[in-house]
This record gives structure tokens, sequence and C-alpha cells, in this order.
């Protein structure tokens, strides 16, 4: 099974549900904490709570791990006693994650997120926050088995099938997935679901749909599988669903064309991508038949595509590269022809060389290229074969600093989109400052701060052509700080997340641009502010 | 210009494509009864571009395909609870009717699957995930008997497990378990078992299945072992370095990945976590522009942790040159080189210059197998520093292979090899084996499939390109496991062998008495 898409963070982290850019609240934290230790040494703190289940039943002898910084604090787990009730004492100040573990119950974190296996960090020590005592409340696994049949009832072996759950990223409702295969009786199973809200879907793998009776090869029209999904399966806690899946056989269409500008003797590859590839549909076709720059797509399905073209002349020799859109329908696609041009090329140099940068270079297009991070010790970046389209550049800054500007050539272009065209070859040239701000924003609901509630920062761009975000679950008090930030203006918003296992999140940005929390930020304390949820629904 | 020569290719492919048909069935292999719905893929194989038609079987498992074009082509044929089949056909002749049609019939037999599935409950009795179920079977794997991994499969959260599409046969199932949940932070491991327990196949239950058996079996994990950690430095430059850490069993040569892995690119060194007491196989490969270099050593794993391992890989290549006996300087070669070991295998393409390189290899003995284009050539000599080495080529870490000096000669003699005629029916899928000894062992010279068959009803096998030498021929079918580089194994079927001494630009026949069929096993 193929694990649930992640932001860009260390799955470790993600998995305990530590977060992510907390590192000024650390510093803050950790001054307090040294001047507590300074006055007699370092104050020891408890946490204790009681396990129990959806209808606030005590679950006895499940073991329970504590966790900081990725890592078990303690040597043994505690067990659960006949009250539910667990306890660790002798504990430094900091931010903890708790992860139940029992038959049935699958691993579940405190403050289970929506994210699966993310949970809530609780705060012990500090100020306002001495011993602990909570409530881990742990809601029973579902899972979503059944039988996959083909047009006629036969049990389809090795059928692709896709659980899909609405999340929330880069701006708009999406969805994580995870996939399996069917097994030789058509079965699947996905298990250890936290209750919520899914989509299940099955499809072929790429293997062409069988005809019924004699077939002339000659005249044969191709049928490949589609995706067929069932949408709106709500899972409660332990359920057991069953739900059975036939994908319908449909006419699938041959992309033909031809690559231009090849050199001779020269190998090239041809994708064509989906673009709506979020949900996995229409589903990538297979490997194309290639020939002296020739190719053909067999069974694609109707739906918008991109081509990508690429030629391979060796180790540190440029590329060839060639994109276009492809509108697939009904019809085959003969002569589609792209012609190579030369690769394009983007250059990075950070001022102050030897800091730990790392700079990712995402495309505008859906379905298209995020170019992955670059990361350099020696302050300089290149990426190449950069196929022509609009990018924006995200950096990530190390503790402490942030960007204070991005130049190319005399334009300031921190936080803008650019457009790189074939054979261009840019150059920026980075500074980072150490005069950040940052942001301690509380999730509002109408009288309180709302733990794992969840807080959208937009970096850069506007609502509707939202640039980087940094997108973040609200901790046990309702609280995340943003820093490491430019002081500029920031936009922010936060919304509920609409029970265990379920996400509301607005459409858009640009259809909550009314409602957003405005904040100014300056150089050195951080800004505190309240940002009132959006309405249910993320509306 | 190009548009003419496109014109005239697909002329020549329509005049190409004669009305030819084909026509079949596919039943069950044990009890003849048709296969409804079966799943055919029609493959054609045309040049560089294999396109492909598929069908169902009728009610009655039969099916027919029109307007094929005269390539040869190969029938894959799936069907849920069975083996998958598959069968090929030559092209078209051109002269097969009268009116230039030409029909092509075939049953197609498909043998029930097996599969094993089950439960795995830990040492507390509760359901195991994650536990990983790998089946191991004997097999013949150049001319030797051998463990091979089989299919495997994982555990879900409740504890099950499924392996199916097994052809019958007798398989052992190793299990490594994995702890879940709060133990599994600690210096705890599932040592890795033979069902239903021993560290050593030997000592192992087998499983045997027949073919559409469906076995239910139950897994207890033993209380977990303290483990260890296993740690060291890697002499790189390069970020990324694959360590891998595999077990190594007295009684074969099957390997259990052990352990999780941590890389850490910036101090190069590596942790291997959760490793149970053994002996294993450390390894660490570092990818380079072109292929990677490699090291390794065998630890010893007690009661301790292991720390302080300094591997050192290196590139191990072969190269060296081929070229024809006889040659003159302008006579270029091209071809391919391959180096082939019971377990990789790799290969360079001869340049312009008769040179050739196999760059990334990994330690072990190599069978050298030249395959030269263009021209009908065998081999005559593969020195390395003045010593043959056709059959044995030994790669070490850390030792430089002398460059290869390959002659091959145009001089080769042909073998027609053909089958007395029998009153019981033959079994599918005959091939001639044409094997040469080495030592006090063979190898497997030559390999032919059969062709038309005389008018007297033998069928005949051609085998080209053979060396000048003293071999044996055997004919058997291609699926049975037959020992045949165990010369010790082979003398009690020396009656089916026929000798025959080859030599330059000879053509020798041969008379095969009977077909070579595996003894039966219990």
């Amino acid at each position: 099974m193929k694990t649930w898409l992640s932001s860009p963070r260390s799955p470790a982290a993600k998995a305990i549900g530590t977060h992510h850019r907390k590192t000024w609240a650390f510093v803050i934290f950790w001054l307090a904490c040294g001047t507590l230790a300074a006055q007699g040494g370092a104050k020891r703190f408890s946490l204790s709570g009681t396990l129990v289940d959806g209808a606030n039943r005590p679950i006895a002898g499940a073991e329970v791990e504590l966790y900081r910084d990725s890592r078990t604090v303690t040597d043994d787990p505690a067990v659960s006693d006949a009250q539910g009730r667990f306890s660790f004492s002798g504990l430094a100040a900091g931010e903890y994650t708790l992860i139940a573990t029992g038959s049935g119950l699958g691993r579940v974190p405190y403050g289970e997120m929506v994210e699966a296996g993310s949970g809530r960090a609780i705060r012990i020590g500090g100020e306002k926050n001495g011993d602990k005592s909570v409530v881990f409340r742990v809601v029973a696994r579902a899972s979503l088995q059944g039988t996959i049949r083909d047009e006629f009832g036969d049990p389809m072996v090795n059928a692709n099938v896709t659980l899909l759950r609405p999340a929330w990223r880069d701006g708009r409702l999406t969805a994580t997935w995870s996939m399996k295969a069917s097994d030789d009786r058509g079965r699947y199973r996905m298990g250890n679901l936290a209750p919520g809200t899914y989509t299940i879907c099955a499809g072929g793998q790429g293997a062409p749909a069988p005809q019924p009776g004699p077939v002339d090869y000659a005249t044969r029209v191709d049928r490949y599988y589609g995706r067929t999904c069932n949408r709106g399966i709500v899972l409660s806690p332990g359920q057991q669903a069953q739900v059975d899946l036939s994908p319908t056989a449909g006419s699938a269409v041959t992309v033909r064309g031809h690559v231009g500008n090849l050199p001779p003797q020269t190998p090239f590859s041809v994708g064509l991508v989906p673009e709506a590839d979020d949900f996995g549909e229409p589903s990538p076709p297979g490997y194309p038949d290639m020939t002296q720059g020739t190719f053909t797509f067999r069974g694609v399905l109707p739906g918008r595509y991109r081509l990508h073209a690429q030629s391979y002349s060796g180790p540190g020799k440029p590329a060839l590269v060639a994109e276009a859109p492809v509108d697939v329908g009904t019809s085959d696609i003969d002569g589609l022809d792209v012609e190579l041009g030369p690769e394009a090329t983007l250059d990075v140099t950070l001022e102050a060389a030897g800091k730990d940068l790392s700079v990712l270079l995402q495309s505008s297009v859906p379905g298209s290229h995020r170019l992955g991070y670059v990361q350099s010790k020696d302050g300089s970046f290149h990426f190449q074969a950069v196929p022509p389209a609009r990018y924006r550049m995200i950096f990530q800054t190390p503790e402490g600093s942030c960007v204070a500007s991005v130049k190319l050539g005399d334009a300031e272009m921190r936080g803008a989109a650019f457009d790189v065209a074939a054979g261009a070859a840019l150059h920026f040239t980075v500074a980072l400052t150490q005069n950040c701000g940052a942001i301690e924003a509380r999730a509002m609901g109408e009288n309180a701060p709302v733990p794992g509630a969840r807080l959208v920062l937009l970096m850069n761009g506007t609502p509707a052509d939202p640039g980087e975000m940094r997108q973040e679950f609200a901790d046990d008090d309702g609280e995340f700080t943003f820093a490491g930030l430019t002081p500029g203006k920031y936009l922010l918003w936060s919304w509920a997340v609409d029970g265990p296992g379920a996400t509301a999140g607005p459409a858009s940005l640009e259809a909550v641009a009314p409602r957003a929390t405005v904040v100014e930020v300056t150089a050195g304390d951080a800004v505190k502010a309240d940002v009132p949820l959006l309405p249910a629904g993320g509306q | 210009m190009k548009r003419l020569l496109l014109a005239t290719l697909l002329l020549a492919a329509l005049a190409a494509a004669a009305d030819r048909e084909l026509t079949g069935r596919v039943v069950d292999a044990n009890t003849g009864e048709p296969i409804a719905r079966a799943h055919l893929t029609i493959r054609f194989f045309q040049g560089q571009s294999v396109p492909e038609a598929t069908l169902l079987t009728d009610a009655d498992g039969n099916f027919k395909i029109t307007d094929l074009p005269a390539s040869g082509f190969q029938v894959f044929c799936e069907k849920t609870g069975y083996l998958a089949a598959n069968q090929g056909m030559p092209p078209a002749s051109p002269s097969n009717t009268a009116d230039g049609r030409s029909t092509a019939t075939m049953v197609l037999k498909m043998t029930a699957q097996a599969a094993i599935e089950g439960t795995v409950v830990d040492d507390r009795n509760l359901p195991s995930q994650g536990a990983y179920l790998q089946l191991v079977r004997q097999q013949v794997v150049n001319g030797r008997l051998r463990w091979q991994p089989a299919q495997g499969a994982a555990t879900d959260e409740t504890g099950y497990f499924r392996v199916f599409g097994l052809p019958a046969g007798r398989y052992y199932i190793s299990v490594s378990g994995r702890i879940m949940g709060g133990r599994s932070s600690k210096a705890l491991a599932y040592a890795p078992f033979y069902y239903p327990s021993g560290t050593e196949i030997a000592a192992a239950q087998p499983v045997d299945l027949k073919a559409g058996d469906d076995a239910e079996i139950k897994i207890q994990l033993p209380e977990p072992v303290t483990a260890y950690t296993v740690s060291g430095v890697v002499a790189t430059a390069g970020q990324n370095a694959n360590v891998s850490l595999m077990r190594q069993t007295a009684t074969s040569t099957f390997e259990q990945y052990a352990g999780g892995v941590k890389w850490d690119a910036r101090t190069k060194t590596f942790q291997i976590s959760h490793v149970t007491p053994g002996t294993y196989l450390l390894q660490v490969m570092v990818p380079l522009d072109h292929g990677f270099t490699y090291a390794s050593t065998t630890i010893s794993v007690g009661s301790a942790d292991v720390a302080g391992i300094r591997l050192e890989p290196a590139e191990m290549k072969i190269e060296g040159t081929v070229r024809l006996e006889d040659s003159t300087a302008t006579q270029r070669v091209a071809g391919f080189i391959s180096a082939q070991s019971d377990r990789n295998g790799n290969g360079g393409q001869v340049d312009g210059d008769g040179k050739f390189q196999i760059p990334t290899m990994q330690p072990g003995t190599y069978r050298i197998v030249p395959q030269i284009t263009g021209v009908q050539s065998c081999v005559r000599s593969v020195l390395s520093g003045g010593r043959d080495v056709r059959d044995g080529l030994t790669v070490t870490p850390g030792v430089a292979v002398d460059p290869l000096d390959i002659v091959m000669t145009t001089h080769c003699g042909s073998i027609d090899v053909s089958l007395t005629p029998s009153d019981t029916p033959l079994p599918l899928n005959l091939t001639a084996y044409l094997l040469r000894k080495v030592g006090d062992d063979f190898v497997l010279e030559k390999q032919g499939f059969p062709g038309p068959r005389s008018n007297d009803g033998s069928e005949h096998f051609l085998l080209r390109g053979v060396a000048a030498g003293d071999y044996v021929v055997y004919v058997w079918p291609n699926d049975a496991q037959i020992e045949y580089a165990n010369a010790d194994y082979m003398r009690q079927f020396s009656s089916y062998g026929q000798s025959v001494t080859v030599s330059d630009d000879s053509k020798t026949p041969v008379t095969v008495d009977k077909v070579l069929l595996p003894p039966a096993k219990n």
C-alpha cells in the first residue's frame, strides 16, 4: 500500500504530529526554560491522561507512547489501566506527542488530525503550562473492502483500487490517496482507516479491456477500463464497510505524433501526463511505442493532458525539451508534432554563500512539474531541462533567517511568478536577512481558541493567484507560530476540521479573500494574531 | 522523399497483411473442460513496435481473430484462478492455402493456480501487521538445483495474507515479523524463521501444493529477541549510497533482508538497527553517472552492536576486445558481450573498434557469452591474462580483471537434431539442449526449438553456430527441472543423450531416441 501523500516535510515529524517551522516558538520557550534552570535546576513535570473511545468509555490495556522531537521519551510505553488512565512523570518542559496502540485500535496519535497519522502537540511546563492532564480520545479504525468485477461479472485480478480522502493543499481542495491492487479473487481491503468521508475508485492497470466474440484485427477498436468511483462514503468508527465496484470499459483513442528536431541516434522520452492528476482522472496512459522520433500512445481515455518530450544527449550535455497541452476527445489524434527546443536553465546564487538554503521551483501548470528542492551548501543552485511554463521559487531558509530579496538582473522578484521560455537562461540572486518576524497565530472560534484548526498563511501572490503558502494545524492551545517571515503584509485564514477524518476547506483562497485576516509583520517580536474561523464548510 | 518512403512502407505492410486468421480454444489442462471468458492478448512483433489485440473466449472456450498481420506473434492467456499461459506462432508462410488465405489453430491449456492464505499472530497472540511471508522453492537455475524466492505477501492490519498465482509444487515459507506498537522503539526484533519454526530450511515444514489447491495456514511469531545495531562508514565522495544487509543461511543461498538502514550523506555513515544475531552480507552500492561502485563484507552479529565497519567501494568492470579469427584489420565486429552468473547478468555493446566494457559488475563468477551480429560466428576462445575464462571469470571487489581477448570464428559447425517418432504423444515445449563438458560438469552451449516436422513425423531441431568440440545432445520440455550442469545427476540419464563431435564448417546429423522427462518427486 502506498503511503499518503504529504507536503514536503519530514515524514517522521509528520507521523507524530510535530509542527514544521516552529523554531521561533522554541527559541522563546527555551529562553524561558533557561531562566528556570538558572534559578535552581530544571523543573520537572508530569503528563497524565485517560484513554477513552468515541463514546467516552475507558480503553484498558492499550499502550501509550510518549514522543518528543520524533523520539520516544521513556523506555517503556505506559499501559492504560482499567479506567483507561496512564501517566508519565519527571518530564522536562517542552512539546510532546502521544501515540496509542492496541488491538483493533491501530496506531492513533493524540488529537488526531485529518491527515492520517498526524496529531497535536501537548505543551508541558513554561509560564502557563505546568503539569498536564488530557483526555486521549481514540476512535476505532474502520475498514473498506469489496470485490472488483468486470462488465461480465468476473473478478478482476490486479485492478487498481484507489482510496481518496479530501484534503486541502496548495490553496485548494484536493485529495490524499492510497492505492492497492485487487487479489486473484478480485478482492481488496483498505484497513486501519480513521472515520470520515472517502471516495473509492477502481480501474484497470492500463491493460486493455478484452472484447467478446470474434475480433477483426484491422478494424478493432481499443477499449480500456476507465475509473469507476463510489464517492462520499462516510465511515463511522469501527465500521467495516463493503463496497463492490465494476469499472466500465470505454473506447479509448490512439495519440500518434512526432518529435521534431531530434538529433540522429539520440534517445528520447515522451510522456502524457493527465492535468487533473490529484484525483488520478483520467488515468495516465501506459508507455508509448517509440521509434525514430515517432510515438504512439494507445488506450488514451478522454481528458486534458500535457505532452512532455525530452532528448538525452549524455551526462553533462544539454537536453532538448518540448511541452504541449493535448485535449483528448473521442477520436484518434494523428500528427501531434512537437518540436524540441533548447532546454531552459535556471541558476540561483545566494549572497553570503555557505548558508543552508533549499530552493523549490514550482510550476503553476496544474498536473505539471514541481521540480523539487535543490539543496546546496555552497550557495549556488542549478535547475536544468526546465520545461517552458510559469514558475515561482519557494525558499526554505536556515533557522533565524528569511529572504530579503530575489533579484533577476535589477528587478526585484521576491514572491513573484515568472515565465520561463524555451532556451532561456535565467540567473537569480538571493539575499537573506536575520531581520525576520513571526506571527503567533491563534485560531479563534466564537469564544475560545480551537485546537487542531487549520491555519493557512499566504506568503506571496494574491488569493486569486496564490504563491507560496504555509498550512498548519493549530496545537492543543489552538495556536501555531509562523516563524522566519520577511517583514511585510500577510494574509491568514483558519477553519475548523469537520470532525475526525473529514476536511472542510474553501474551494479556493479567492473564494474567501474578503474573510482574510491581514497581519503586518515587522522584524523582531512575534505579532499576535487571532484568526477567526471561517464558517462551517469553510466557505 | 520521406513521405515517399513512408508510402512505400505502408504499401509493403498492406501487402504483407494477408487474410490470415487465428482460431483456437482455451481448455483446463487437467480436465480438458473449456474455459469461458479467458482473456487473450495477441502481441505481434514488428520491428521495435509490439502492437496487440485483446479478446475473450466464448462460452465454449473458443476464440477467433481475423485480418491478422503476417508477422509472428505470441498469444498470452489469463483467467482468474489459473496460471497465465502463452504460446507462440511463427510468421505465416505465403502458400498456406491456394487462395492465399492462411488459418492457424491453437489449443491453449491452462493449469489451475495454487494459493496459500492465512493469518499471522505475534508472540502475544495479537494480529501481526506488516509481517512479510516469502515463499521459497527449489528450482533449477543454470542447470543446478537452487533455493529460489517465489511470490511473497505482507500481512494487513488483521494479520491476514494471501499468496496466489503459484504453480503446483513444494514450498517453504520464510517469515519476517515486524514489531508494532510501543515495543517498536526498543532494541527488539523478530528473528526471521521458516514456517513453522527454525532458522534453517532443513528443519522447516514444506507446504505441498497441487494445482487448484487453496491452502490455509496459521503462523505465530516467536518471542522477539534482543536486536543490535550495525554501523560504519563508506569511503565515498558520493551523496547517495545504497547500504543493505542480507542474512546468510547455511543451507541455502536464499537471503533475507534485515534491519532498517539510515544513511547520513554528510558524514557518509550508515546505521542499521534491529538486526538479530546471525551472519550477514553487508553490501554498499554507490551510484555513479554510469553504473555504480560496490563493496561488501560478511559480518557476524552476536550479542553486541557491531560498529566501526569501513566499506571502500570500488568500480568493478569487465572490458576487452572482440575480434574475428583471421580477420582483416578493416573487418569490424558488432554485437553484445554478456556476463552471466547464477544471480546476476550484465552486458556491454561492442564499439566500432571491437572494444567493449561491462561497467557495473557485482562480485561473482561469470560465464562470458558473446553475441555477434551480422555474421554467423562462434567462440574460439575467451582469454584473460592468458587464461581461458569463458566458463568462469571471477569478479572480486578491489581486484582488477585483466582485459578479455575474445576470438570468434566464422568456421562454425551446425547440428541437425532429429527426434525419433514415438507412439505416445510428445510433451509440449520440447527443446534440444547442447551440453559441453567442462571439468566434471556440463555447461549449456546452445538450445534449439523445433523446426518443421519431416515427412516421417520426426521433430527436428537445428543448432547453428556451434564451435568445434565435443558435446552431448538431449531433448526435454523447456519447463522441466533438469539439473543438466550436475554431471552426477545427469549420469542416470546417459541413455537419453547423444554424444556428438563438431568440427569446423561441419553439418552433423544426430538422432535422439527419447525425450528426457524429469523423475517424479514426492
